[in-house]
């Protein structure tokens, strides 16, 4: 996926809450790219553009794997503080 | 492996950088377009959908800055930036970049020379295998054994594993008939080179088996030098026979280059075995004589033995020489070990002190220099002010301002050390190849290692630190508003600010620097115009060694005759003489135990030394030496008749008290049924051995009753020097064209070398004094400039309220006055306190001299009103009606 791609798909998906503006787009996956957990490269898209294209690595996916345990837990805390309320 | 892609991530986009930047610009315009592709799909015109896509994307020069950011390019283009700053603004002010990094270099350069000389002087070890556990022996204040002596200490001792004796003297060498040359080196015994582990370049060195008393088989080790420039890299140098004093020797071996010998400031061309000393020095029988103390002793020792126990143990066996020879021992001294290289303790001792006054001296330059640039850098900081407010209002971090400035002083302080290096390069090149024209081969090496150049480069990122601490501290201390403002200058007025402070520091060290030199100066001129006991002025000599030729003595007392009678019939030379040595001539002096013949011999601590010279009529004459009562020696004093001396009021002193000396006889010996010599004259005493050396007991005999072999021709002359010498040369040569003439010159020339050290501590105090004092001013104007200039507009409303100029300048001068005081009295107060330290290097001043503390402390203040002159001056002609309309 590329990067206008990526922005436009979180878009849909959280139907529209959650804009992701460049300015902080760009900046996050060039640190996920020199952390190593995302990989980018070029390749010719569907309407034969060159773009960068991003995916996972395999220590990105581990790396998702906990901080998606780390995000459950801390939401679900939450989730629990504020129903009791 | 995470490191890994850290590092290709940190390096790549330097390497790659413009692919790096393509890439994202790539990046963010494929963004864009499909953005506004998007729109057009949503329906929007394309004019529409643009604008939109733009709205969306925002400034994308400030995404690339975040994504630079995040790929981490960051450190090190950064620091490539803040160069490339650092060097647009000191461009920017060439008068303080070149004053920084002049100061700089001096300081360095002459630290860095002083360190070179420690290093290679000091500090160097000789160039043998292990040589930390190589020590010289000392004995009492002298590094000097006697033959028998060593024999004892190498025999009985528990601590070493092997022990050499040798001593260093020159010699005449010839290869060929009717070419011979005077080279210095080394009679050494058998054990030297196997103790020492160097490995010849050539052919063996000598062992035990070639040191046995006048072998037959005599051999020779030459120098690495003397093989290529006497005998030119000859391959086929070994087993060629060379004269020694007229002995032939067979070559039989090469020392490497590195080594010249266990003596680093003088370098050997050639070594023999002691055992052959007596060949080619027939009349001195010293190796007999338990009290001819002629050789240095270097041992190596035991694996686990301390320098202590080692100690010990020679002490025990002192203690058994002394029982055993009560009357050869000079009473009871002290044993001690030294590091060897610098003739035991005797030399290494004043060497070391010096090097140590040197250093602390060097190093409070250096520090001076360092506050000067600090003092500097404040107030450029505060002139700065403005722009590090700019730059901390557009979003720079503390940290890179601060990084900056770093980065900035740390230029200033690289180009210092650079010049630094250069200007000890050349100093010791110059050194190096400088051939004073003493007789022994000078041989301290100075060259530049890495150990110098780390010391550069720690005293260099120390400098750094040192000066740049305070002004970069202070300079991010900011505060905006004020600071953009242009208040802020105002608002600091009227308290001491770090700087003042450095400024009352500088004047103190230059005051201490300033003193300390001055009192070394005054020494030095002491030193050089003291009473010598003779007049070097007009008098020239040269030096030849009849003991080559074959000359026994009966010949060389007629050659001598002959001579006088020659050379005194020169036209233009007013008195001659001849004598075995010379006061203050290095090497080859006797000195014995005298004691009146009336009296019973003395016991061990009650002896007194004399030096000996075997002199002809006409010798105090010539050497301008004042006869005080009797008579000199005359043609009378021939061998048929009774044994007669002159004598020094010194030994009058130390033997006959007030009595009257004349007519009174002395002994040379330990033999109490010597009958001794008759004194005839006194002369004035004179210096034989240092320049500070206390009165010592001389004694002159005549050469026509002794005979000598080696010989000087003196002569008093109104001609030049040189054109004298040359006479003197011609009047030997004609009367044999085979003999080795050395040391030609006048007397004047050849004292260079006991004057050496004063001189040369001399000369870099008063550089470093010079610069003190220079730096000390620079800081002084910066100051009352820069306070005239920060308060131009309060002196302005000061002077239109009706201030009078006596006012103006006070409130100007105050501080400085105030700070330049308390700066001059604590310098003097701590020069003062560590006098004792300079006691050790000061001859016939006193270091807290009340003379030398004035003139110097007058000089001061006058630099220092002469740096306040002009800014004051300049406060005075402030303008109120101008500085009141100008801000």
């Amino acid at each position: 996926m590329n990067g206008w791609a990526i922005a436009k798909r979180i878009n849909q998906i959280s139907q529209e809450v959650l804009q992701v503006h460049q300015g902080s787009l760009y900046p996050a996956l060039h640190r996920l790219e020199s952390q190593g957990w995302i990989k980018a490269e070029w390749r010719d898209s569907e309407n034969n553009r060159r773009a960068k294209f991003y995916a996972l690595t395999a220590s990105g996916r581990k790396q998702l794997k906990s901080e998606l345990e780390n995000w459950r837990r801390l939401s679900s805390a939450i989730g629990l503080v504020i129903e009791t309320i | 492996m995470r490191w890994f892609s850290r590092i290709r991530t940190g390096v790549n986009p330097i390497l790659k950088r413009r692919q790096a930047e393509q890439d994202l610009d790539a990046e963010l315009q494929d963004h864009m377009e499909q953005e506004i592709a998007d729109g057009i799909r949503r329906g929007l015109p394309a004019e529409e959908a643009k604008f939109a896509a733009q709205r969306l994307v925002g400034s994308i020069s400030l995404y690339k800055e975040e994504c630079r950011d995040a790929r981490n390019f960051g450190l090190i283009e950064d620091v490539v930036r803040d160069v490339r700053y650092a060097v647009r603004s000191l461009r920017r002010a060439p008068l303080f970049t070149a004053v920084a990094i002049g100061t700089l270099a001096l300081g360095i350069g002459a630290n860095t020379i002083i360190f070179t000389f420690v290093e290679d002087v000091v500090l160097r070890p000789l160039p043998v295998s292990d040589p930390g556990a190589l020590t010289t022996l000392n004995w009492g204040d002298i590094s000097n054994f006697s033959f028998p002596n060593y024999l004892d200490f190498r025999d009985r001792n528990t601590a070493f594993s092997s022990m050499a004796a040798y001593r260093f003297n020159a010699a005449s060498i010839s290869v060929h008939t009717r070419d011979s040359f005077r080279a210095w080196g080394y009679q050494a015994t058998g054990s030297y080179f196997q103790m020492l582990g160097v490995r010849p370049l050539l052919g063996r060195f000598f062992g035990p088996a070639d040191d046995r008393r006048a072998s037959p088989n005599a051999v020779l080790v030459i120098s690495h030098r003397l093989w290529q420039g006497r005998f030119g890299g000859d391959p086929n140098i070994l087993g060629k026979s060379v004269k020694v004093d007229g002995f032939p020797f067979t070559v039989i071996g090469v020392a490497p280059e590195s080594f010249t010998g266990t003596e680093l400031i003088v370098a050997g061309d050639y070594w023999l075995p002691l055992g052959m000393q007596p060949r080619i020095e027939p009349e001195n029988d010293f190796v007999r004589w338990r009290t001819s103390q002629n050789l240095w002793i270097i041992g190596r020792l035991r694996a686990g033995v301390s320098r202590a126990q080692a100690t010990t143990n020679l002490e025990q066996i002192a203690a058994q020489l002394e029982r055993e020879y009560p009357n050869d021992m000079a009473g009871h001294q002290r044993l001690s070990l030294s590091r060897p290289g610098l003739v035991g303790e005797a030399l290494r001792g004043p060497v070391t002190k010096i090097s140590i006054v040197l250093m602390a001296i060097g190093g409070v330059g250096l520090l001076l220099a360092c506050i000067n640039l600090a003092a500097m850098l404040l107030a450029r900081a505060s002139d700065r002010y403005r722009e590090i407010g700019i730059r901390l209002a557009l979003g720079a971090s503390r940290t890179q301002v601060i990084r900056q400035l770093f980065v900035e002083n740390f230029l200033l302080a690289a180009a210092g050390g650079m010049g630094g290096l250069a200007i000890s390069v050349a100093v010791t090149r110059f050194l190096t190849s400088w051939h004073p024209a003493f007789d022994i081969p000078i041989g301290a090496d100075l060259h530049l290692d890495s150990t110098v150049l780390c010391f550069v480069l720690a005293v260099t990122v120390s400098t750094t630190l040192l000066f740049g601490f305070a002004p970069t501290l202070q300079a991010v201390r900011i505060n905006l508003i004020p600071s953009l403002k242009n208040e802020s200058i105002l608002k600091r007025f009227g308290r001491w600010s770090a700087r003042d402070v450095l400024v009352g520091v500088q004047v103190a060290l230059s005051v201490i620097l300033v003193i300390s030199s001055s009192l070394v100066i005054r020494s030095l001129r002491h030193a050089l115009t003291m009473d010598l006991g003779f007049d070097p002025g007009n008098a020239v000599s040269v030096s030849f060694d009849l003991s080559l030729q074959g000359y026994n003595s009966e010949k060389s007392r007629h050659f001598d005759a002959t001579l006088l009678q020659n050379a005194s019939h020169i036209p233009g030379i007013s008195s001659v003489a001849v004598a075995n040595s010379l006061p203050l001539r290095t090497g080859g002096n006797d000195s014995e135990y005298v004691s009146r013949t009336d009296r019973p011999l003395p016991g061990t601590s009650e002896r007194h030394l004399a030096m000996v010279y075997n002199i002809s009529p006409g010798y105090f004459r010539t050497l301008g030496t004042r006869l005080l009562s009797g008579r000199d020696f005359n043609g009378a004093d021939r061998q048929q008749n009774l044994p007669v001396a002159v004598v020094n009021e010194a030994l009058v002193h130390s033997l006959f008290g007030n009595e009257n000396a004349i007519g009174k006889h002395v002994r040379l010996s330990l033999n109490a049924g010597d009958p001794g010599f008759e004194i005839v004259g006194v002369a004035a005493t004179a210096k034989y051995r240092s320049l500070n050396e206390d009165p010592m007991p001389a004694i002159f005999l005549p050469i026509a009753q002794t005979g000598t072999a080696w010989t000087t021709l003196i002569a008093r002359s109104r001609l030049p020097a040189a054109e004298a010498a040359d006479l003197l040369r011609k009047s030997v040569l004609d009367l044999d064209p085979e003999l080795t003439v050395f040391n030609a010159g006048s007397l004047k020339e050849q004292l260079a070398l006991p004057f050496f050290p004063a001189r040369a501590l001399a000369t870099v105090l008063s550089i470093f004094g010079a610069l003190a004092m220079v730096l000390a001013a620079t800081g002084l104007f910066a100051l009352v400039a820069y306070a005239v200039a920060r308060r131009t507009r309060e002196i302005g409303i000061r002077i239109a309220l009706g201030a009078r100029p006596s006012q103006v300048l006070g409130a100007v001068l105050g501080p400085t006055l105030a700070l330049s005081s308390a700066g001059i009295l604590i310098g003097t107060a701590i020069t003062l306190a560590a006098g004792h330290l300079l006691s050790s290097v000061l001859y016939g001043v006193s270091p807290r001299d009340p003379a030398t503390y004035l003139a110097a402390l007058s000089v001061f203040v006058l630099v220092a009103l002469l740096a306040c002159w002009n800014p004051a001056a300049r406060a005075l002609r402030i303008d109120p009606a101008y500085t009141l309309r100008q801000e």
